[in-house]
Order: C-alpha cells, then structure tokens, then sequence
C-alpha cells in the first residue's frame, strides 16, 4: 500500500465514521424504528470498490472500534453493531468473489445481513427469540436503503476521478 | 475491483431470496403469536427485560451488576409449565415463599427487588369474585 493510498484509505475511514456518527445523532426514522440509510455502509461500497477485498475486509470492524473509542463506548451496542458489520463483511466479501452480483446485489445483500446480524446478537444477549420476528421489517428495510445506497455509490463512482491507481 | 455498476439477473435472484426470508420470518412470526398464551413477561424497573415460554423450561438469571435495583442475584425458573422465583433477596423471602404459580393472568411481584413476572393471558378459574362481598 502506497502512502496515497493509505492516506485515502484513512480518509474513507474518518468519513465512514463521521457518517455513522451522524446517523447515531440524527436517528431518521425511516420505514420502521431501528432501520438506518446505511451511509457508512456506502462508503464500505466505495471501499470494496476502490481498493478492493483485503482492505474492504477491515474497514467496517475499523470503523466500529473507532466509532466506539471515540463516541459510543464498549457496551452492549458495540457488540450489536459488530455482529451486524462481520455479517455483512462476509456476506459481502462472499457474494462479491464468487458471483456476478452488481453493486446493487452486493449492497443490498450487505444491508439485509446487517440487520440479521444484530438481530442474532440481541436474540444471544436478551435470551430471547421475539426478536427474530424483527427480521421482516429489517429486511424490507435492507433492499430499500441497499438499493438506495448502490444508487448513490454507483452514481459517485461515474462522476468521481479514478482515485486508487 | 472490477464491480458492474449495472444491475443484473444475480441481483434480482438476491431479492428473491430476501422475499423469501421474509416469509420464512413471516411464518415465525405467526407462530409465536399463536402461542401467545404461554408467555411470561419479567419487569424489572417497569420495564419488560426478559420474555419466557410456560411450555419451555428456562432459569433466567438476573445480577445486581447488570439490574442495581436487585438486592442481590435473582433466579426464576420455568419448570414443567410453572413460573417462580427460585433464588432471590429480601427481608422475609416472600417472592421465593409464593413458590411456583402457573395460572394465566396472575404475577409475582417482588418490590424489594423491582421485579414483577406476569404470565400473560386470561384463564377463568370458575370462581365468581365479589369485592368485599360474603354471600
């Protein structure tokens, strides 16, 4: 990794987690409560894109310890937002490597393991399975922003100089 | 990474296969409210922590590190369709005297503990209640 590369490498991070920051601050309630747009997930889009697996593969667990050193602690929710992040890491990873899935695929599927991912780790944590009922609305969720986060990213991507040589 | 930046026939199969988790937790979904009547709802602090089945045995333990308000650690335990507080603090134990309960509607309230288990529901026991009143 060249040092241009690491320094826009280290500036998607910040940006991903002032993004993600800003979605803990100002929750939109959007669909249903608990359902996010996902902006840090698109610049893990841009991530995937840019530099490709290998970086892509630490940046969303970089991003959560960061976003819990600075703001939000080691609690409960830093576990919660893990899980969700190392789904969807693989998930993405796996669906990226190993089929023809477009941006659009590879975001979506991100977004609904996402949610499945947390919803394991509050199912483990609470000992309880009602949470699993929860899947639904989080899915519906995770196509709709999924979609709309590739919609951006992909926009980004035609209009952004080549960036990563 | 080379991505396509066009969407695709494996995004559309992508879809499909999230329609098709939502149905699968559709169909939970039913399934749980169906046995509604078998819940047990702990409080602690008026606040629903923990949600148990009467038909699944559990022992539900809570810490005074993770509840302050206990006066010490709790135990509740599901047993063969009953609910009740196995271990527990308080000045005379009443909450672990109450023993098992396993009617629908009733509850244990532990106040010193700020803990109330309510099995949910509604079962008629027969018995015609008059407030205060003596035949």
């Amino acid at each position: 990794m060249t040092t241009k590369m690491v320094v826009r490498y280290g500036f998607f991070l910040a940006l991903s987690v002032i993004l993600s920051y800003i979605e803990y601050l100002v929750e939109i309630p959007i669909l249903f409560p608990g359902a996010k747009l996902g902006l840090a997930n698109a610049v893990g889009l841009l991530v995937l894109y840019y530099f490709g697996i290998k970086y892509f593969s630490m940046f969303g667990v970089l991003r959560v310890v960061l976003s819990a050193i600075l703001w939000t602690g080691f609690g409960i929710n830093f576990f919660i937002s893990l899980s969700g992040t190392i789904l969807a890491t693989i998930t993405t990873i796996l669906i990226a490597k190993h089929t023809n899935a477009s941006i659009y695929g590879i975001s979506i599927s991100g977004a609904i393991l996402h949610g499945l991912g947390q919803v394991i780790m509050v199912a483990i944590l609470y000992q309880t399975l009602y949470m699993l009922t929860y899947v639904v609305f989080l899915t519906i969720s995770g196509v709709i922003t999924g979609y709309l986060m590739a919609l951006i990213v992909a926009n980004l991507i035609c209009r952004m100089p080549k960036i990563v040589s | 990474m080379d991505i396509s930046l066009r969407k695709n026939k494996t995004d559309l199969f992508i879809v499909i296969i999230a329609a098709i988790l939502v149905v699968f937790f559709v169909a939970i979904n039913l399934f749980y409210s169906n046995s509604k009547d078998n819940i047990i709802s702990v409080y602690y602090d008026n606040e629903i922590v923990h949600t148990m089945y009467l038909n699944i045995d559990e022992e539900y333990i809570m810490d005074k590190e993770e509840f302050p308000l206990l006066l010490d650690r709790m135990v509740i335990e599901v047993k063969q369709g009953r609910v009740r507080i196995k271990e527990e603090e308080s000045p005379k134990h009443y909450c672990s005297i109450m023993g098992y309960q396993s009617q629908k509607g009733t509850s244990i309230i532990c106040a010193p503990n700020s803990v109330m288990i309510i099995i949910e529901g509604y079962e008629d026991t027969g018995i015609d209640w008059t407030p205060g009143g003596a035949a």
